[in-house]
């Protein structure tokens, strides 16, 4: 994967990304609500888009069920759609279209079509947009079978992994996060970050591990998380240097289907794991990862596996209320020390 | 000093708007609208005002100056009460470890600017030997590249209580065990007192407080017992010790198998090519030498001590306590009770009660064989001699 | 006197009648796992629609009651055949079974609904790449009920697609009367989203061919959606002998069957001709799909089902 420009932002990195898609791949279209210029898309990934290809950018109606069902459409008669749900909230519109159309045609047809289609949208909270704004719903979609979930942290090239989704034969919703996309991409070994290393999990997809220590240290706590989870923990990188605690975060960028082997690995390291998701835990992503941990290492684990996310309700707009529901890098510490002091 | 207001009280002014002037003892200075709002002015013209100090407030709504003020108490932020944990003058992990060895933090002695866990582990050892200056002390691994806090990063390391043929046994069979390494042997023969036993050093007798503030200090993991001649010894050692806390290991030779579902208890010490079929049960404080067959679904109770090629079929119960000598098979289903001796090479097809002694009726004679046969012992003497 | 398509079209929809009840005796035999829907009673609407379009580049998709759709556009019986008795020579590899079909541009879901907005996708694919082909989606009167087709209907007009509604009305979904489903007429509908439409009763395939002819035509011509409402009626149950529907209103309708119609205009030897032939041509598909394998998880997995683990 191209090592992208220091400081290039999330969503510039993105932008780029689709611009350039669009350049290469004339079977390459851009639809959403309110893409076009000037307004660009409610969160500017699209902008710019309307202006240089404007017979395949397409502003639709409020209408999230056909956005991704005229994208399957186009997929099976020979497109490369790329979708955007303008909140990633609204995919529940779109779930059959994504459970019962995109991911099964290929499969149901005996392999002889494709849907190569990409379902961008932004998740997460933080900003105090309230209980249907703010969800991270790409829970509703772990495990369907052939449907690829693609989470950008910005530990990875959000551009380059748009890239490759693009380029995916499967369908992807590929995952973005409205706190990281002004945030610059960190993609490589400075600051707190003493060690950045990228793997490929068996689906070609980058899995990012990033340290606070040099790399031939043993790290005391592994954190395996995804896409918007990378602003709370890489804050924690300089303090925990500080207090001599070493963690390695790990950061797949395909969290569904998902392969245990890279995961396996990072928590081998320390043999201690927390897991954080966005979302709320229970029958969730850590819970799928903690079974495969378990699977994997058994006893080569000092601890059980613990899951960090929302407490189990909606998410409130009052700042005071959201702060606390969601999970924050004050949680993560504490979990941190709390797991040191039991093990 | 605070100079004069342009504007009134209760004005609106937008944002940028240029509301005062001020003057510094170095310069004059416009003060202008951080916000759009309505204006309340606090501080009077001409008054002395600190940097920080509010001097004018705005509001979304025209209100009282009591509001104003109540508004103020209200959100002043406290001077120095703040959620923040006091200052520390050590690091977590530091501290983390200190918690670990039951040292009290406050007590360590920084090599920096604070105590780091360096200084943790430095303070933790020269504690353990301070207190027994009369004996060494197990060397901590504080440069070991591995992470030594924490058992699972580095192999257990073991205690080996005896220091003779056992000792010699357990540290050969640990050299194809990658999770377990020996790292000090006791003895109570003063002879053999800082010597080493393969390369593994012999601290001192076999001294339970001793061992117990090695222990605490994180110096050794598991203790195990390397005797196998005396068997009430074995029994006793492993009591004590662990009514003390101290674990036991099992040590068992790589080239043993070990069938699914096997249960171990702790304080075995398995010798090469032992063998454990499905779902055995081994209890505690067990030595098998090598060849021993333990076949599956086989309960093994505790302190026994096992000769060479002690060979069982299924289902076999061994009480307490029970010593095998070398060469002896048992039918299926054959229970050995507690406390009983059994010599070597018999066959054993029926239950035996407890505190049984089964000597072996089994005679043979040696005598020379005629001549024009080469016989072992001439055949020996002739190679010594050419 | 006879006319010049009645012929192929009696050869079509007898086809399609024979091979549905097929489906209904290995059903019954325990052949076929699951379901079948059939649409005995309405072939007319496939086959009058179907031929007026061009096989080799339009585009054609529909939902559960299909094998009519499937048969008049491509003929292939001996790969349905084995598709609903699981075999993986069947046309999908027994993976779809009857209500998801593929060949050639035909394609067919069982989501009530969801394919319209995959036919809009569809439309916009062909008139991106200036294909010169239409869209037909097959739709029910049930499916009506369904958000997406309104959202469906409102993106083919906004955006100018060459889009053909088929609605096939017969008159129920499942074990529903429309008019317990629908308020107002469902004719109506495509008008509020300036989509010109045609209805007629369907029980004569070459008015309802001509129809077609004039809405396919149309869309090609003008490039923009169409609606066609064919009345139709079901005379087989919704699936397999879930009929609510009276003894009297059936009869009725068989006395209006559209294959008895056509049948009506050809000569007798001419009919039994036609008949013998898919008698014969059955049973061997029949016999070809029985002693095929049935479909293995291991080709499965190499073609379109494939999973790592
Ligand atoms: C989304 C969805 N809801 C319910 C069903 C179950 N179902 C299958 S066919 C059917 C009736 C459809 O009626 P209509 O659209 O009139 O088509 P017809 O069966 O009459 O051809 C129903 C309810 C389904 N397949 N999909
Ligand atoms: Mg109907």
């Amino acid at each position: 994967m191209t090592r992208a420009t220091p400081h290039l932002t999330y969503v510039e990195s993105l932008r780029r990304a689709l611009a350039e898609i669009m350049a290469d791949d004339p079977r390459a279209v851009v639809l959403g609500e309110d893409i076009l210029d000037p307004y660009g898309g409610a969160f500017k990934v699209t902008q710019g888009l309307s202006t240089r290809f404007p017979e395949r950018v397409f502003a639709t109606p409020i209408a999230e069920a056909s956005i991704v069902g005229v994208s399957v459409g186009l997929a099976l008669r020979g497109f490369h759609p790329i979708a955007e749900i303008m909140f990633g909230d609204f995919i529940a519109l779109g779930a059959d279209q994504l459970i019962n159309h995109a991911a099964k045609y290929p499969a149901m047809y005996n392999g002889a079509v494709q849907v190569p289609l990409v379902v961008r949208t932004p998740m997460g909270g933080g900003r105090g947009y309230g209980p249907t704004h703010s969800q991270s719903l790409e829970r509703l979609f772990f495990g369907i079978p052939h449907l690829k979930l693609i989470a950008a942290s910005h530990l990875h090239d959000a551009g380059a992994l748009l890239k490759l989704a693009a380029a995916d034969p499967e369908p992807v919703l590929f995952v973005e996060n409205k706190l990281l996309y002004p945030l610059a991409l960190h993609l490589s070994a400075d600051g707190a970050v003493r060690s950045f290393a990228t793997t490929l999990d068996r689906f070609g997809y980058p899995v990012t591990t990033a340290t606070n220590y040099p790399a031939a240290q043993i790290p005391d706590v592994t954190v395996i998380a995804y896409g918007g989870m990378s602003r709370l923990v890489l804050p924690l990188f300089d303090e925990f240097a500080g207090e001599e605690i070493r963690v390695l975060a790990c950061f797949p960028s395909c969290i569904s289907p998902l392969d245990p082997a890279p995961l396996a690995e990072a928590a081998a390291a320390s043999g201690r794991v927390i897991v954080v998701e966005e979302s709320q835990t229970a029958f969730g992503w850590g819970a799928e990862v903690a079974a495969q941990l378990y699977a994997a290492l058994g006893a080569q684990l000092h601890a059980p596996v613990q899951r960090l996310g929302a407490a189990p309700t909606v998410i409130p707009a009052a700042k005071s209320l959201e702060d606390q529901v969601l999970v924050s890098t004050a949680v993560i510490r504490d979990a941190v020390f709390e797991l040191l002091r039991s093990t | 000093m605070f100079g004069e207001w342009s504007k009134p009280s209760g004005a609106w002014v937008t944002k940028g708007e240029v509301v005062a002037v001020a003057e510094t003892t170095k310069s004059v200075f416009d003060i202008e609208a951080p916000a759009a709002g309505y204006l309340t002015l606090l501080a009077a013209p001409g008054a002395e005002v600190a940097i920080g100090e509010v001097i004018g407030v705005l509001s979304p709504t025209v209100v009282s100056l009591d509001a104003v003020h109540a508004w103020l108490v209200a959100t002043a932020t406290p001077a120095t009460e703040t959620t923040a944990e006091p200052a520390r003058s050590w690091t977590k992990k530091a501290e983390l470890l200190a918690e670990r060895h039951k040292v009290d933090i406050s007590q360590v002695p920084a090599a920096g600017d604070r105590v780091t866990e360096a200084d943790v582990e430095a303070y933790v050892v020269a504690r353990t030997s301070s207190q027994k200056t009369a004996r060494g002390a197990i060397q901590a691994d504080v440069n070991d590249t591995v992470d030594d806090r924490y058992p699972a990063n580095r192999a257990q390391r073991l205690l080996i209580i005896g220091g003779g043929n056992g000792a010699i046994q357990i540290i050969d069979a640990l050299q194809g065990v990658r999770h377990q390494r020996a790292v000090a042997v006791i003895d109570d023969n003063r002879a053999i007192h800082g010597k080493r036993i393969a390369g593994v050093p012999v601290l001192g007798a076999i001294d339970l407080s001793w061992a117990v503030d090695q222990h605490a200090a994180g110096l050794f993991d598991a203790a195990v017992i390397s005797i196998s001649t005396s068997i009430p010894f074995r029994e006793r050692i492993f009591d004590e010790w662990k009514s003390r806390g101290i674990p036991f290991a099992n040590v068992i030779h790589p080239s043993a198998v070990v069938g699914m579902n096997v249960t171990w208890g702790e304080g075995n010490v398995v010798m090469a090519l032992c063998h454990f079929g499905a779902c055995a049960t081994v209890g505690d404080n067990n030595f098998l030498s090598a060849y021993c067959s333990i076949e599956h679904h086989c309960v093994l109770g505790n302190h026994c001590s096992f000769g060479p090629s002690v060979v069982t079929s299924s289902r076999v119960r061994f009480g307490d306590r029970v010593r095998c000598g070398t060469g002896i098979y048992i039918e299926p289903g054959v229970t050995i009770g507690a406390d009983s001796i059994i010599a070597s090479g018999l066959a054993i097809w029926q239950n035996i009660p407890e505190r049984s002694l089964l000597k072996a009726h089994l005679g043979y004679s040696i005598r020379g064989l005629a001549t024009g046969t080469v016989t072992v012992e001439r055949c020996l003497r002739k190679r010594r001699h050419t | 006197m006879e006319h010049p398509l009645a012929e192929l079209f009696y050869a079509q929809m007898a086809l399609i009648r024979r091979t549905e009840q097929t489906f209904f005796d290995l059903y019954a035999q325990g052949q076929i796992h699951g379901t079948v829907h059939t649409s005995i009673g309405q072939e007319a609407t496939a086959v009058g629609v179907v031929n007026a379009l061009d096989r080799t580049r339009d585009v054609i998709f529909s939902s559960h009651r299909a094998h009519g759709h499937f048969i008049a556009y491509c003929d292939d019986v001996e790969g349905l055949v084995a598709e609903l008795l699981g075999r993986a020579g069947g046309v999908c590899g027994g993976v779809g079974g009857t209500q998801h079909l593929h060949t050639g541009n035909l394609y067919t879901n069982g989501v009530q609904g969801g394919i319209v907005p995959n036919a809009v996708g569809a439309a916009l694919a062909e008139k991106l790449k200036q294909s010169g082909a239409i869209v037909v989606v097959f739709l029910g009167d049930g499916t009506m009920g369904q958000g997406v087709v309104y959202e469906s209907l409102n993106l083919a007009s906004l955006w100018a697609l060459p889009l053909l509604f088929v609605l096939e009305d017969n008159q129920y979904a499942q074990s529903t009367h429309k008019q317990f489903e629908h308020a107002g007429n469902l004719a109506d509908r495509p008008t509020p989203f300036q989509i010109d439409r045609t209805e007629l009763t369907a029980d004569d395939v070459l008015a309802v061919h001509d129809a077609a002819r004039h809405a396919v035509a149309t869309v090609r011509t003008t490039g923009r959606p169409y609606f066609l409402m064919l009345n139709t009626y079901r005379l087989a149950p919704h699936s397999k002998g879930d009929d609510m529907r009276s003894e009297e209103e059936l009869a009725a309708y068989r006395a209006r069957d559209p294959l008895q119609r056509l049948a009506a205009t050809l000569p007798e030897a001419k009919r039994a001709a036609i008949d013998a032939a898919i008698e014969a041509r059955l049973d061997a598909a029949v016999v070809q799909a029985l002693a095929m394998p049935p479909q293995t998880l291991v080709s499965f997995r190499q073609q379109g089902g494939g999973w790592q683990r």
